[in-house]
């Protein structure tokens, strides 16, 4: 079977060139555009691998990666698209 | 810089200090010599009434004539008259005699010369001859045996020891004034020092700003008025230090803004590329979408550059702005039906303004294509007009959904986008209102938006009337 990943980014055509991308390569892949719902849907489903977006509307990623890190050691990649958008969330 | 300024300070107020008083010690020796002289004047005219009755009593007593009258004589009179004149001065106390200090002894020099003429004008007593800085006293006398003649005494203009009074005086004023300079240059040094002190911090600071450093602010500005500049600075200063956040925080945005479909673009262009999506017309619609997305946004940003007050040569007319808006809303109404919404239009009596047609027109459209973006359909968008003695109200609506209000304000900043409106995508960058604002500001209004009674929001728009 198939290794999930879940792709949290609120630009749709980034997340789905994402999604493509990662199809291409044989992965199951879901997609979400904003964070409100993602630390449940973790907990339900566990995916195999987290794509986290730095700024999400809802809940920011800074946010669901410590969220998720107190149930789950799963790995979790944040996508730095934007170098300047790390300073907001971490300030 | 700084020591120049207090050695200036410290030289005029030195200068300031000598000059009140060099023109205090000349009036001082001025009004002193006058008063010294008039003394002496004074002096010499009571000698000479003096003299006179010694020389009439002596005259009468001595059987009218000046036989035996010898300077030893004279002088002895002119004694015991000064007695008599003592003790009738002072009724009350010690007999005079005793009081009365031994005359000073004169030398002959010292005595002033006295000359008795006749009525012809011969003389009868004393020498005929003129003594170099003398003045002369003259009085006519009556004797007893009905004789007339003229007495003259001769004063020098400035005694000897009066002329040495003098010098000293004007001496020890000298030393007066000589410590009132070394004190007066000594507080001048600190005054300035002291004044100047807030002037060096002010200067620290102002440094400091140059330098980039908005940080600093003065801990305790004191309530004069440099007090008030060190407040004016600081206010500087904050304003600065906000201006390049907010210049940081613009940078920052707009870079992000022009990423988002760059990297949405590059993306779709690699997918192509390394084959995982066909080249349809699907995906150069995308493509395409993302283009003139990039396009809107430069777009607005150069508007946004122009509307800036100053950066757009703005051409005012006088304008009938009901006519002008009935004239919006037709051209609107198909871009407000094709989205699903029902324009209403209340434009009431005719006003005009001072406006730039053109760019006004582009708050209109601005204004009219946010409330259709951000409107669920189907809703209702309101177009009214309404006016005060000053000015006109021109009011956009929209429906449901509305804004919450602490975000009011922030709606006209640039860039800004609520959570909603940036989720939907459907605006563009969020520069329009920031462009809106720009304009009504370039023609002295205000832009408010409100919470509309049809669900929505509400935008106000306050122009002033032609005068």
């Amino acid at each position: 079977m198939a290794e999930r990943i879940l792709i949290v980014e609120d630009e749709e055509k980034i997340a789905f060139v994402l999604r493509d991308y990662l199809r291409a390569a044989g992965y199951e892949t879901d997609v979400l555009h904003e964070g409100t719902n993602v630390v449940r849907l973790v907990k339900d489903t566990p995916p195999d691998l987290l794509m986290l977006d730095l700024m999400l509307p809802g809940m920011d990623g800074i946010t669901i990666c410590k969220e998720v890190r107190q149930f789950s050691d799963l790995p979790i990649v944040m996508s730095l698209v934007y170098l300047a958008e790390v300073d907001i969330p971490i300030n | 810089m700084k020591f120049s300024l207090s050695r200036k300070l410290s030289l005029w107020l030195f200068l300031a200090v000598i000059s009140v008083l060099a023109g205090a010690l000349w009036f001082i020796q001025l009004a002193f010599k006058n008063n010294f002289e008039r003394y002496l004047e004074d002096a010499a005219q009571l000698y000479h009434e003096r003299v006179a009755s010694v020389l009439v009593e002596s005259y009468n007593d001595n059987g009218s004539t000046w036989e035996g009258l010898d300077s030893f004589r004279f002088r002895r009179l002119l004694r015991l008259e000064q007695l008599r004149i003592n003790r009738a001065e002072r009724p009350p106390g010690p007999p005079a005699s005793v009081m009365q200090p031994p005359l000073r002894r004169r030398s002959v020099r010292d005595i002033p010369s006295l000359r008795i003429y006749d009525r012809s004008g011969a003389l009868i007593y004393g020498l005929d001859s003129d003594l170099p800085d003398h003045r002369d006293i003259e009085s006519e006398l009556t004797l007893g045996d009905g004789s007339i003649v003229r007495l003259v005494t001769s004063h020098p203009v400035i005694p000897t020891d009066g002329a040495l009074f003098l010098k000293r005086q004007i001496q020890s004023l000298g030393l007066v004034s000589i410590a009132a300079s070394i004190i007066a240059l000594a507080m001048s040094l600190v005054f300035a020092r002291t004044l100047l002190k807030p002037m060096r911090r002010i200067a620290g600071n102002i440094q400091a700003l140059s330098a980039g450093d908005y940080g600093v602010r003065f801990t305790d500005a004191p309530s004069d008025e440099l007090g008030l500049i060190m407040r004016d600075i600081d206010t500087l200063a904050s304003r600065l230090e906000k201006n390049r956040e907010s210049r940081q925080r613009w940078l920052m945005d707009i870079s992000h803004e022009l990423r988002t479909p760059l990297t949405s673009l590059a993306g779709e262009v690699d997918t192509v590329k390394d084959g995982i999506r066909p080249l349809d017309k699907l995906q150069i619609d995308s493509i395409d979408q993302e283009v003139q997305r990039l396009k809107k946004l430069v777009d607005d940003l150069y508007q946004l550059s122009l509307s800036d007050a100053g950066g757009l040569r703005y051409e005012f007319s006088t304008l009938e702005l009901s006519e002008f808006l009935r004239q919006i809303a037709k051209d609107n109404e198909s871009r407000v039906s094709d989205a699903g919404h029902r324009l209403t239009v209340s434009i009431g009596e005719e006003v005009s303004i001072r406006a730039d047609e053109a760019r006004l027109d582009q708050l209109f459209l601005n204004l009219i294509g946010n409330a259709v973006a951000y409107t669920d359909a189907p809703g209702e968008i309101k177009i009214s007009l309404t006016h005060t003695d000053e000015s006109a109200l021109i009011q956009i609506e929209d429906s449901s959904p509305g804004v919450d209000s602490s975000e009011f304000e922030a709606l006209f900043e640039p860039l800004y986008r609520n959570d909603e409106s940036r989720n939907r995508r459907k605006g563009g960058a969020g520069l329009g209102l920031a462009i809106c604002k720009n304009i009504v500001e370039a023609h002295q209004g205000g832009i408010q938006a409100k919470a509309s009674a049809l669900g929505g929001l509400k935008v106000q728009v306050r122009l002033p009337l032609a005068a």
